[in-house]
């Protein structure tokens, strides 16, 4: 899952810190995401992977740093509209079809959406247009769940934790709907993941945090790069993660 | 609508009468064997037998009592489920009308609003509408408190989902909040509407000349119990059809509301 040429910067972070109360949770020195790419970022559960992903998608404000989206500080507006996230277990709107989650999903965000199972499609899951969230099991919750995320064809699209609870098969189908839509809409991804396995998997860059306050960048690795995984465990080894 | 298509519903609530009717019937049978085997003295226990009778036998009377009454308990009950919402919904989206206004909420709550019933007599006088305001007073608390700590309790990962869609504070407030509470706002309204039907009857027991409430004073100075019983069955019917409605639309048209759909 090698980079693909002629790829441009899609998110760019220099110096950010996010956090809660400007209480630092993280703090990015530099990280750029081009287009097409999957990048996973590894962390243990409270590292600050939600706390990232908020700031990006503008859930926050970071307390300090630049967030650069194509090359250019973005408006609020055009965050909301080109920046998207799944939340972790993947809510959905429990009195509402998934069509119907769609469909609301994009008269929110201002985007005129042709049928709720063109979105599904991407992921494919057109059958489930018409069912209820509650009657959904985990790797169809996934799936719908970036289907809500994919209503405005984003620029970028973060997955919280978009692997945990489901089977090999499952994650496999569902990391190859995401690659795919990253490349045709050239999309930047970006998941979080406490699974260095799931990480080196269904990705094709592993960003591997550094808990601490705050936490930071420890180290970044290629995922087809030979001895890559090695790497990362000797990096836990020495952090004492493992 | 689907949901009307299911004919579960209807079959559950079929099965329900019939539970409801005889369990009623078994206590009923218990009651009239018991009160005959000891000779009991009628003006102390009637016979339920009795008390049939009196409800055939006066029947219009009975009708026209239940009439007024369920009028009243459904008027007041549904201006006070009206009221108790809208008042949820003001405090549930300001921040500052939850500072000021929530205390009277709480103080409300803390002392019997049946002793405004006097108060109100004075002001509204003994008509229709003194059984209206109290059975809407009566309903409209339970139906504030519970719909305003729904409202203001909604899941944080729905919350966080639509504001990820970049929805406003009111369209969260309408589209997510209140969908949210439709539950517990139902279970208010099931509390609501016996209340409004104490209510109704209070307000009947203070004076006028109508509803079953007027029926249990005047039979009580005579001591025609029979009379009594048969105003207190048909109140335990009102009550419970009350309820029932509720929970039929609760089965069917709110269904979808409930995480177990």
């Amino acid at each position: 899952m090698s980079s693909r040429p002629k790829q441009k910067r899609v998110l760019s972070l220099r110096d950010l810190i996010a956090g809660y109360n400007q209480l630092p949770v993280i703090s990015i020195k530099n990280l750029e995401i081009c287009s097409g790419d999957v990048v996973a970022l590894v962390g243990e559960s409270g590292a600050g992977k939600s706390t990232l992903f908020a700031a990006i998608g503008g859930a926050i404000n970071p307390i300090s740093g630049t967030l650069l989206i194509e090359d250019k500080v973005q408006s609020p507006e055009w965050r909301r509209l080109n920046i998207s996230r799944t939340l972790q277990a993947f809510p959905l709107l429990h009195w509402l079809t998934v069509g119907e989650n769609l469909t609301l999903a994009a008269k929110t965000k201002g985007v005129t959406l042709p049928a709720p199972s063109s979105i599904l499609a991407h992921v494919r899951a057109e059958h489930l247009e018409g069912k209820y969230v509650n009657s959904l099991s985990g790797g169809e919750r996934c799936r719908a769940s970036i289907a809500q995320a994919i209503v405005a064809n984003p620029v970028v699209l973060l997955l919280d934790e978009p692997f945990n609870g489901l089977d090999g098969r499952v994650k496999r189908e569902v990391a190859d709907s995401v690659f795919k839509f990253a490349r045709r809409r050239e999309s930047a991804v970006l998941f979080a993941s406490h699974d260095i396995g799931d990480a080196m998997a269904y990705s094709n860059r592993v960003i591997v945090l550094k808990t601490g306050a705050p936490t930071t960048i420890g180290m970044e690795v290629a995922s087809g790069e030979f001895g890559s995984l090695e790497k990362i465990y000797s990096f836990l080894e020495e952090d004492g993660d493992i | 609508m689907e949901i009307f298509s299911s004919q579960s519903s209807l079959k559950i609530f079929r099965q329900e009468i019939g539970r409801y009717v005889t369990s009623v019937a078994v206590a009923g049978i218990a009651w009239q064997i018991t009160v005959t085997a000891f000779d009991v003295p009628k003006y102390l226990l009637p016979r339920p037998l009795e008390v049939i009778a009196v409800l055939f036998k006066e029947y219009p009377a009975f009708i026209e009592a239940m009439y007024y009454t369920s009028k009243n308990m459904l008027v007041g009950g549904s201006l006070g489920i009206i009221a108790g919402m809208f008042t949820a919904l003001i405090l549930a989206s300001s921040k500052a009308a939850r500072w000021i206004l929530e205390p009277y909420l709480s103080i409300f709550q803390s002392f019997p609003r049946e002793s405004l019933l006097p108060l109100l007599v004075v002001w509204i006088g003994f008509g229709a509408g003194l059984k209206i305001i109290n059975a809407m007073l009566l309903a409209f608390f339970p139906v504030s408190v519970i719909s305003l700590n729904a409202l203001v309790n909604t899941r944080k990962d729905y919350i966080e989902l639509v504001k990820s869609w970049g929805m406003t504070p009111q369209n969260i407030l309408f589209k997510c909040r209140l969908m949210c509470a439709v539950p517990s706002i139902i279970s208010s309204a099931k509390l609501a509407l016996p209340y409004a039907l104490i209510g109704s009857v209070l307000g009947e027991f203070m004076g006028g000349n109508d509803g079953l409430g007027n029926i249990i004073m005047t039979s009580s100075a005579t001591f025609r119990l029979d009379r009594i019983f048969a105003s207190i069955l048909l109140l335990a019917l009102l009550g419970t059809l009350g309820v029932g409605m509720i929970t039929f639309f609760q089965n069917t048209v709110f269904k979808r509301f409930y995480l177990d759909n």
